[in-house]
């Protein structure tokens, strides 16, 4: 039986066709959330026999997709199962998504124990980190790697994304060294993150997911500011795989 | 009969304004009321009060007035016995609607509790009925921000303030019933009214009889299935701050009475999930968290709250009273010693209140829900949360303010701790 799940995120669509016999992934696919993607969103996806849907728009594809009642669940279930799926020893997950991040602890029989999500602000989130690279004119993965050099990373505290960007500017005005207003960016998403994360002890690399997990280096960022994650290649996949593995037994 | 129009010039509202506000609620309340199954034909009254909200009661409230005051409070620590005992009608004033926050933020700062924000603007933009009948708004020193709100609020309407205590001690005490105590002499001068002995204890049974009720439908959400869901409870409780206390202790007893023949019915458990709601009060129409809860596949049971088992968990004890003295003595005890309120530290109490609640109504998670900026009750969650990990209840905390802005941010998060409990 062909199981497609379908993560419809807030700034891409992902989905996993997985095969239940054989426990396969058969099929990947991404693509950004516009409103003309998911308007015919039924000819992208590959053809299934069941389906399960996660993500922010989880619950208003009924009009769009005309599958026989779709399975829904939160995206941190998801993440969870997925996340087990490809990494069964990983207990901390961290998913940085466009417009929140999420950190979910896990037992050793992957079940969820706490999860926590940012909440009120989305300054520390894939979104944030994409319009400051923006704002410095550097495309994502450059802004990474130039980052990745500095020696004296910025400060910046504003806890307000349009705040940040103004810091950011003052910065430029300033004539700091772009490698360190790039790094100083990443240092508060990162302690933004740790701030979710909290008093939890982790002795084990958190696993990343989420947009992030895709750009090379980024773990070397991460490592620099004292918090240790690794990657893994369906990092960006285990909400919808996860959506998929709920209708596996 | 007054034509509501008429009545509204009267009072001195912003009939503009308040046609926007009105405009809004009916939508609310059938997404939230209307669009689930219903079986319980004693929640027709509550429907109607709520659909009627800025009608009918008010006009009571008028006509009362040629007998006695009407007195607005923001805090289940005011003791609505004494304000009965003056002839007085207490009406809890809702501050719940987003709509009021704007107006607010005119005056106060933004970062805020919307509960505050709210009942300012509401006074401000003149487009609450209920803030405009009164005569007086008893305000206590309970967080800093509505200390501080009574100063703003002075300016509007005449304002009277009782002090609290910050910690529970034999000092603690004292002043709260001093404080009890002058309020009754005030309310006495002020409207020209006596307080008996008899004229207390009358009150006082009224207030215990309300109370019972509200014991007696809570009750019967021990059991599993509830018979009533979390929602409509919430509304009942929230219409008696405001309601006529005979009449709404009457159709309290009809609905528990309702809910006692439900169960009794032998109806099917039906497999979801039991929550228990404690933090900040969810006054009129703030019904967001039951609602995501409710749509997610769970069931609210029980509310440690204001708006919850803190109203009426005990009442006011009238064994062995002979004088006024001695009953004015047992109000101002029951109310300090039965509301753990996160505005006393410490607050063991609450802790205590929370993990009886969850293991007589069979509990499987709590959802702790607090108003954004609403230091005393974030503050408090960190503790709350220790105790249930201690004792293996899972725990949620939400921060929210009265839009719907946060609601996707919500569902998600309320959905996956339903999902995994």
């Amino acid at each position: 039986m062909k199981i497609l799940g379908l993560d419809i995120g807030s700034r891409s669509i992902k989905w996993i066709l997985y095969e239940a016999s054989s426990s396969c992934l058969l099929e990947k696919g991404i693509l950004d959330s516009t409103p003309h993607n998911l308007e015919r969103i039924e000819e992208i996806i590959p053809p299934f026999d069941k389906i399960g849907l996660t993500g922010y728009g989880r619950h208003n594809l009924n009009n769009v997709l005309r599958a026989e009642s779709p399975k829904i669940v939160s995206e941190i279930t998801c993440h969870a199962k997925g996340a087990r799926f490809i990494e069964p020893n990983c207990h901390h997950l961290l998913d940085i998504g466009g417009q929140d991040t999420k950190f979910i602890i896990l037992d050793a029989s992957g079940k969820i124990i706490d999860f926590k999500l940012n909440d009120r602000c989305s300054a520390g989130t894939g979104r944030y980190l994409e319009n400051m690279a923006k704002i410095l004119d550097l495309g994502i993965q450059d802004f990474i790697n130039i980052a990745i050099r500095s020696e004296k990373p910025s400060n910046i505290n504003s806890m307000c994304t349009v705040f940040a960007e103004s810091e950011i500017i003052s910065l430029i005005h300033s004539r700091e060294k772009i490698e360190d207003i790039s790094a100083g960016i990443m240092k508060s998403l990162i302690f933004r993150t740790k701030a979710l994360i909290g008093t939890n002890k982790i002795d084990e690399k958190i696993l990343l997911l989420g947009g992030l997990s895709e750009l090379e280096n980024i773990e070397i960022l991460f490592e620099r500011f004292d918090l240790k994650v690794k990657k893994n290649e369906l990092s960006r996949y285990t909400g919808a795989l996860g959506a998929a593995l709920t209708l596996t037994n | 009969m007054m034509d509501n129009t008429k009545m509204y010039k009267s009072l001195g509202i912003d009939l503009d304004a308040h046609d926007t506000l009105m405009g809004a609620l009916p939508e609310l309340f059938k997404e939230c009321f209307l669009n689930k199954e219903q079986d319980l034909k004693g929640l027709s009254y509550f429907y109607s009060v709520v659909a009627d909200i800025h009608g009918a009661r008010v006009k009571e409230l008028i006509e009362h007035k040629n007998k006695g005051p009407v007195i607005g409070s923001f805090c289940i620590y005011v003791p609505e016995e004494i304000i009965l005992a003056a002839c007085g009608q207490l009406v809890g004033l809702c501050a719940g609607a987003d709509f009021w926050v704007p107006y607010g933020e005119q005056i106060v700062p933004k970062n805020l509790c919307p509960l505050i924000k709210a009942g300012i603007g509401a006074k401000y933009s003149r487009t609450c009925p209920y803030f405009q009948v009164v005569d007086l708004l008893i305000g206590e020193n309970t967080c800093d921000g509505k200390k501080k709100a009574w100063e703003i609020f002075s300016d509007m309407v005449e304002m009277y303030v009782m002090d609290m205590p910050n910690k529970k001690s034999e000092l603690g005490l004292k002043l709260w019933q001093e404080e009890v105590k002058n309020l009754c002499n005030f309310l006495e001068k002020k409207f020209s009214k006596s307080i008996s002995f008899d004229s207390l204890l009358d009150a006082i049974q009224k207030v215990n009889a309300k109370r019972s009720a509200l014991n007696r439908l809570y009750e019967t959400r021990k059991n599993s299935p509830t018979p009533i869901s979390g929602i409509d409870a919430l509304l009942v409780t929230q219409i008696g701050f405001y309601d006529d206390i005979e009449r709404y202790t009457k159709m309290v007893n009809a609905l528990a009475q309702e809910c006692e023949e439900k169960v009794l019915s032998n109806f099917k458990n039906n497999g979801r999930k039991r929550i228990l709601v404690t933090g900040s009060p969810m006054v009129v129409p703030n019904w967001k968290i039951h609602h995501v809860i409710e749509t997610s596949g769970a069931d609210v049971v029980v509310e440690e709250n204001c708006t919850g088992t803190r109203y009426f968990k005990d009442n006011v004890s009238i064994e062995n009273a002979s004088s006024k003295g001695d009953l004015l003595k047992n109000i101002s005890d029951r109310y300090i010693n039965n509301i753990n309120c996160a505005c006393f530290s410490p607050n063991r109490g609450r802790e205590e209140d929370i993990l009886k609640l969850c293991k007589d109504y069979k509990c499987d998670g709590i959802v702790y829900v607090s108003l954004s900026f609403c230091t005393t009750y974030m503050v408090e969650a960190e503790r709350i949360r220790k105790v249930a990990k201690e004792n293996s209840i899972p725990m949620m905390t939400v921060e929210s303010d009265y839009s719907f802005s946060d609601l996707g941010q919500l569902r998600t998060r309320i959905e996956a701790f339903i999902e995994n409990l």
